[in-house]
C-alpha cells in the first residue's frame, strides 16, 4: 500500500488520506443535494452545519471525558500543569494546559473501549442533534425568501457561526484546541497496523456513514417522499395546490440536510483530533461541495459521489505534486487550488449546467414490470417520455 | 410599394421555433392585421421583425434593406416602433419624464416640440404629466405608450394587442386613434390582435397565422368575410385560400 | 470611551464600505446579479496602485509625500478595478445570461470569479515580493504615512478618504441625473425591453455600469489601504459586509447604499465599541458578525431595504395600530 503511494503523479489516489477527503466531501455534498439538489433551497450557508458537528465533535470528547475522567488520570494532569487536584475542572480543557488534559483523555480512553464508545455516540448524537437545530433555524429564512436572497442568509449565517466560535473562550479561542481521540475504541481493532492504526478507524467510520447516507439519498429519490422534494422544487405552488405543507417539508429537509453535514463535521475531527476555527470557512465547506455538486451533476447521488472524487483528487494531486508543478509553473502551485476551483465552476455552468451524470428519471419499480402492469390494465402502446429540460 | 416584407421567415425563442416561412408584405400606409389563435406565432412576429426574438433564416425587408437579425436599438433608429403588449411604459417615472425618455435620441428641440405635438393628440395625457405612469388606468397606459413610440415619429408602428384588457368602449377609441396615425400621418401599421374582428374592420391588409404559418393573406374585408374562416382559425382547412397581392 | 485614533479609523473603515456598496448596487441594478466578486475587484485596483506606488516609483509607501506617486497611483486603481470588472461582465456573466442561466446560477459564476481573481492576485504579489526594492513583500501593506500626517486637526488619510468618496458620488450623481447616457441608464434599470425599443443599447449600458462599478471598486481598494492592511484575499473577506450594506439600503437604490454604508459601517465599528464599554464586555472581536446579523434581520423584516420601506404607508400602518389598541 505504502510502495503505490510512491509512484509519481498519481501515487496520491493510493493514499488514505484522499479516500478520507473523498468520503468526507461524498456526505457534505450528498447533504447538499439533499437540500439544494432534490429540494430546490439554495443553501450556501453548509459550513454553519459542519461548524456545529465540528464544534461537538470538538467539546463533546474534552468536557464529557473530564466528567466521567477516574481521579487516577486527573492526578497526572495536575502533577504535569503544576496544579492541585481539587483545580481540574471542566474549564482546564480550553485552558492552556488542553493538550495535556487531551493526552490524558486519550489515555483514558484508550484504556477503556467501552467508555470510548459511550463518548464517541455521544458526540454523534450532539453532532446531529446540534445540526438539526441549525437546520430548524434555517428553515425560517427558507420559507419567506427568493433564491438569491436566502443563499446570502444563509452564507451570513455560517459566517456568523464562524466568527463566533472563533472568539469563544470554551473551544480555545484563537488558538484553538487539542481534541481527546474519540475512536480510540475502534484503534484498537485495528492495533495491528500500528502507527496507521487511528487513519484505518477514520477511514472505517467515514466510508460506514457515507455508505448509509448514500443508501439513504438512494432509497429516498426513488420514493415518493423524494418525488415530492422535486415537486417542491420545480413549482412549490402546485404542491401547496395539491395539499401539501411545503413549509414542513422545507423544515424536514433542512434538519435531516444539517444533521448529516454536522455529523460529517464531527467526524473530520475524530480524525484530525484538533480543532482551529478557520478551518471551517466557507470556501472549504461550502463553495467546494457546491462546485462538486454542479460538477458531478444536482440531483444525481452518483453523480455526486463523481464530482468528490474528481475535485478532492485534484485538490490532493496538486498538494502532493506541489514541487513537480512548481517546475512547469512559474508561481506557487498552492494557487491553483482556488484558481481551478473557479475556473471549474464557470466551466460547468457555461458548458454544462446539468453536470457529468444528469439528474434521471426515478421509478418506483422495474420499467419493464410497470410496462406490464399498465399493458395489463388496458393502457395503450407506450407513449415517449418527455426530455427533461437539460438548462439549470 | 411595400413598406415591410417578410420573406420565408423562420423565428423563435433559443431552440423552439415559432415561425415557419412566414411571408407577407405590409404594404406602406395602410394597416396591415395579424390575427390568429392563441399561440399562432403573431407577437413573435412583431419580435422578430424587432429584434427580440431569433430569426433562423429568411429575410425581413424594410425600406430595401434586411434588418433580420440586427439588435433592437439599431432596428429602433431605422424608424420602426414597437408597442409591446405589456410594460409598455416606464411605471416609476412620470407620463412627462417617460415622454422625455421616449425622445432618447433626438436633439432637444425636437423632442419638446413632439411632446406638445402629442399631447395634442391624447389631451388627457396633458393633465397626468406630473403622475407616474404605474397609476395610470389601462386606457390612458395604452395612450401614453402609443404616444412614446409616436414622438420617435416612426415610419412603421407596431401593435401587440393594444385593445387586450380594456372595456370595449376604450379599446374602440385606441383602434380609432390607430387608424388616425395611418390617415394624419401616414404612418405603417403593423397590428397584431386577438380582437379579429373589431380589428379587421378598420385594417386594409389581413394576414391569418395559424400554427405558426401562413394561412391567408389578402384584403382585410376579405379575411374578415372569407367564408372557411372560422375553419381557418381553428386549423381546420389547411392551405386555406392563401393569396399572395 | 473611543479614542480620535478609534473614531478616524472607523470612519476611513466607514467609507471604504459607502464605495464600495455603491458598486454593488449599481451591478445589482443593472444586471441583477449581487456579485461576490466586487471586493476582489477592488483588489485589484489596491494592487494597481501599489504597483505604481511602490514598485514604478520605488519609494516606501509610508514616506512618501502626497502628489504624483498617490494621484497616479488612485489613476491607475480606477482603471484596473474597472478592467477587471469589464473582464468578468464580458467573459461570465453575459455569456452565461445569453444561455439563460438562472439569478443563482449568475450568483454562483460570482463566486468562481472571486476564487479565480484570489489566485491570480496571490501569484501576482508573490512576483510584485521579488521587485519590490524597499520592503521585500507585497503582503500586509498600507498607506500608513497619510494617516499619521495631520491637516487642520484630522489625518491627511482621512481627507483624502472623503474627498475621494464625495467627488466620485458627485460625479456619479451628475452622470445619471444630467448626461442623456445617465437618464439611458436610468430608464435600462427600469425597464430594459423598453428602452431597448426606445433605441436604447441595453448591452452598452450593462457593460458602461459594471466598468463604472470596477472603477468605483479600484478607488475603494486603494482607501481601504488608509484603513487597514491589505492582502490579495482582503476583499474578499470583506465582501460580506459589503452586502450588508447594499441589502440594508436597498438593493435597488443607489441613495441607499450610502445610507447603508454608514448605518452597517459605524455600527460595526463605533457601535460595537460603544456598546461593548457600556455593558462591560469586549464586544470587538465580534465586531465582524455585526453585518451578518443586519444582512439576516433585514432580509427578514424588510427585503427591500430602507430605501424600499414605503415610509409613509408603514408610520401611518403603525400609527393606526397604536392607537387602536390605545382606545381598548
Amino acid at each position: 500500500m505504502a510502495a503505490l503511494s510512491e509512484i509519481p503523479l498519481i501515487g496520491v489516489l493510493f493514499t488514505p488520506g484522499l479516500w478520507f477527503w473523498v468520503g468526507i466531501y461524498a456526505v457534505i455534498t450528498l447533504s447538499l443535494n439533499l437540500e439544494a439538489g432534490l429540494t430546490g433551497i439554495p443553501n450556501f450557508g453548509r459550513h454553519l452545519a459542519v461548524i456545529m458537528g465540528a464544534v461537538a465533535g470538538a467539546t463533546v470528547p474534552g468536557y464529557l471525558g473530564l466528567l466521567l475522567l477516574p481521579q487516577s488520570y486527573k492526578a497526572e494532569i495536575a502533577s504535569v500543569a503544576g496544579l492541585k487536584l481539587q483545580n481540574v475542572t471542566l474549564g482546564l480543557y480550553a485552558s492552556d494546559y488542553n493538550s495535556a488534559v487531551a493526552t490524558e483523555l486519550t489515555k483514558y480512553y484508550t484504556s477503556h473501549p467501552g467508555v470510548s464508545f459511550a463518548v464517541f455516540l455521544a458526540t454523534v448524537v450532539a453532532a446531529a442533534v446540534l445540526g438539526a437545530l441549525v437546520g430548524a433555524a434555517a428553515a425560517y429564512p427558507a420559507a419567506r425568501l427568493r433564491e438569491d436572497y436566502l443563499a446570502i442568509t444563509l452564507l451570513a449565517a455560517g459566517e456568523a457561526a464562524l466568527i463566533i466560535f472563533y472568539n469563544a473562550g470554551f473551544m480555545g479561542g484563537t488558538q484553538g484546541l487539542t481534541v481527546p481521540n474519540a475512536l480510540a475504541w475502534l484503534d484498537r481493532v485495528f492495533g495491528f497496523l500500528g502507527p496507521q492504526a487511528h487513519m484505518a478507524s477514520s477511514l472505517a467510520i467515514v466510508a460506514l456513514l457515507a455508505a448509509l447516507v448514500y443508501a439513504y439519498m438512494e432509497l429516498l429519490v426513488r420514493s415518493p417522499a423524494g418525488r415530492l422534494l422535486k415537486g417542491v422544487r420545480e413549482n412549490d405552488v402546485a404542491a401547496e395546490a395539491l395539499g401539501k405543507d411545503t413549509a414542513r417539508i422545507r423544515l424536514k429537509t433542512l434538519m435531516m440536510g444539517s444533521a448529516i453535514a454536522a455529523v460529517a463535521g464531527a467526524v473530520f475531527i475524530m480524525w484530525t483530533l484538533g480543532w482551529i476555527a478557520t478551518t471551517y470557512n466557507r470556501v472549504s465547506w461550502t463553495f467546494w461541495p457546491w462546485a462538486m455538486m454542479i460538477l458531478g451533476g444536482a440531483g444525481n447521488n452518483l453523480g455526486v459521489l463523481v464530482g468528490a472524487f474528481i475535485l478532492a483528487s485534484a485538490r490532493q494531486l496538486i498538494t502532493f505534486n506541489k514541487d513537480l508543478l512548481a517546475r512547469f509553473v512559474p508561481f506557487d502551485p498552492v494557487w491553483l487550488d482556488p484558481i481551478i476551483l473557479g475556473v471549474i465552476i464557470i466551466l460547468v455552468l457555461m458548458v454544462r449546467p446539468q453536470g457529468l451524470l444528469p439528474e434521471k428519471t426515478t421509478y418506483p419499480l422495474p420499467r419493464d414490470l410497470l410496462r406490464r402492469l399498465a399493458k395489463k390494465h388496458g393502457a395503450p402502446d407506450e407513449v415517449r417520455p418527455t426530455e427533461k429540460a437539460a438548462l439549470d | 410599394m411595400a413598406s415591410l416584407v417578410l420573406e420565408k421567415v423562420n423565428a423563435g425563442y433559443g431552440r423552439l421555433q415559432i415561425l415557419f416561412d412566414v411571408s407577407f408584405q405590409v404594404p406602406d400606409r395602410q394597416i396591415t392585421v395579424v390575427v390568429g389563435p392563441n399561440g399562432s406565432g403573431k407577437s413573435t412576429t412583431l419580435k422578430a421583425i424587432f429584434g427580440i426574438a431569433n430569426v433562423y433564416s429568411g429575410r425581413i425587408v424594410f425600406d430595401g434593406e434586411n434588418i433580420a437579425g440586427q439588435p433592437p436599438h439599431r432596428i429602433a433608429k431605422k424608424g420602426i416602433a414597437y408597442v409591446p403588449q405589456t410594460d409598455n411604459v416606464f411605471a416609476k417615472l412620470t407620463v412627462g419624464e417617460n415622454l422625455k425618455m421616449a425622445g432618447y435620441g433626438f436633439p432637444e428641440d425636437q423632442i419638446r416640440d413632439r411632446v406638445e405635438e402629442v399631447l395634442e393628440m391624447f389631451p388627457i395625457l396633458r393633465e397626468r404629466l406630473g403622475q407616474k405612469a404605474g397609476t395610470l388606468s389601462g386606457g390612458e397606459r395604452q395612450m401614453l405608450a402609443i404616444a412614446i413610440a409616436l414622438i420617435r415619429r416612426p415610419k412603421l408602428m407596431m401593435f401587440d394587442e393594444p385593445t387586450a384588457a380594456l372595456a370595449p368602449k376604450i379599446a374602440l377609441e385606441i383602434l380609432d386613434i390607430i387608424q388616425r396615425l395611418r390617415d394624419e400621418h401616414g404612418i405603417t401599421i403593423l397590428l397584431v390582435e386577438q380582437n379579429a374582428k373589431k380589428a379587421l374592420e378598420i385594417g386594409d391588409r389581413g394576414v391569418l397565422l395559424v400554427g405558426g404559418r401562413v394561412a391567408f393573406e389578402g384584403g382585410a374585408r376579405e379575411l374578415l368575410e372569407h367564408p372557411d374562416l372560422g375553419r381557418m382559425y381553428l386549423g381546420l382547412v389547411a392551405e386555406g385560400a392563401k393569396q399572395q397581392h | 470611551m473611543l479614542s480620535p485614533v478609534y473614531i478616524e479609523n472607523s470612519l476611513l473603515f466607514t467609507n471604504t464600505l459607502v464605495m464600495l456598496a455603491v458598486g454593488l448596487t449599481l451591478t445589482y441594478m443593472t444586471t441583477k446579479v449581487p456579485n461576490f466578486a466586487h471586493g476582489s475587484l477592488a483588489m485589484v485596483g489596491a494592487y494597481a496602485l501599489f504597483t505604481l506606488a511602490a514598485v514604478v516609483f520605488g519609494k516606501e509607501l509610508a514616506s512618501f509625500r502626497i502628489g504624483k506617486p498617490l494621484g497616479l497611483g488612485f489613476a491607475a486603481a480606477f482603471l484596473g478595478g474597472a478592467l477587471a470588472g469589464l473582464l468578468e461582465y464580458l467573459l461570465v456573466l453575459r455569456p452565461l445570461g445569453r444561455r439563460g442561466s438562472t439569478p443563482l446560477g449568475l450568483m454562483i459564476s460570482t463566486l468562481g470569479v472571486d476564487l479565480i481573481l484570489i489566485g491570480v492576485l496571490n501569484i501576482y504579489a508573490d512576483i510584485l515580493r521579488g521587485m519590490n526594492p524597499v520592503t521585500g513583500t507585497a503582503r500586509d501593506w498600507r498607506l500608513k504615512a497619510y494617516v499619521l500626517q495631520k491637516v487642520a486637526g484630522l489625518s491627511l488619510g482621512l481627507w483624502l478618504s472623503f474627498g475621494i468618496l464625495v467627488g466620485s458620488l458627485l460625479a456619479l450623481y451628475l452622470l445619471l441625473t444630467r448626461t442623456r447616457f445617465g437618464i439611458a441608464m436610468r430608464a435600462s434599470i427600469e425597464n430594459p425591453a423598453l428602452a431597448q425599443v426606445l433605441g436604447v443599447n441595453v448591452d452598452m449600458v450593462n457593460m458602461v455600469s459594471w466598468v463604472l462599478a470596477g472603477g468605483l471598486a479600484g478607488l475603494a481598494g486603494g482607501m481601504m489601504a488608509f484603513a487597514e492592511r491589505l492582502n490579495p484575499a482582503t476583499g474578499s473577506i470583506e465582501v460580506v459586509a459589503v452586502f450588508a450594506a447594499s441589502i440594508v439600503g436597498g438593493l435597488n437604490s443607489l441613495a441607499g447604499a450610502v445610507v447603508g454604508g454608514y448605518v452597517v459601517g459605524l455600527s460595526e465599528t463605533i457601535l460595537t465599541k460603544l456598546v461593548g464599554d457600556l455593558i462591560g464586555v469586549d464586544l470587538v472581536a465580534y465586531k465582524r458578525a455585526v453585518p451578518l446579523i443586519f444582512i439576516i434581520v433585514t432580509l427578514l423584516v424588510a427585503p427591500e431595504g430602507l430605501m424600499g420601506i414605503e415610509w409613509r404607508r408603514s408610520l401611518s400602518r403603525l400609527a393606526r395600530r397604536l392607537t387602536k389598541t390605545g382606545r381598548r
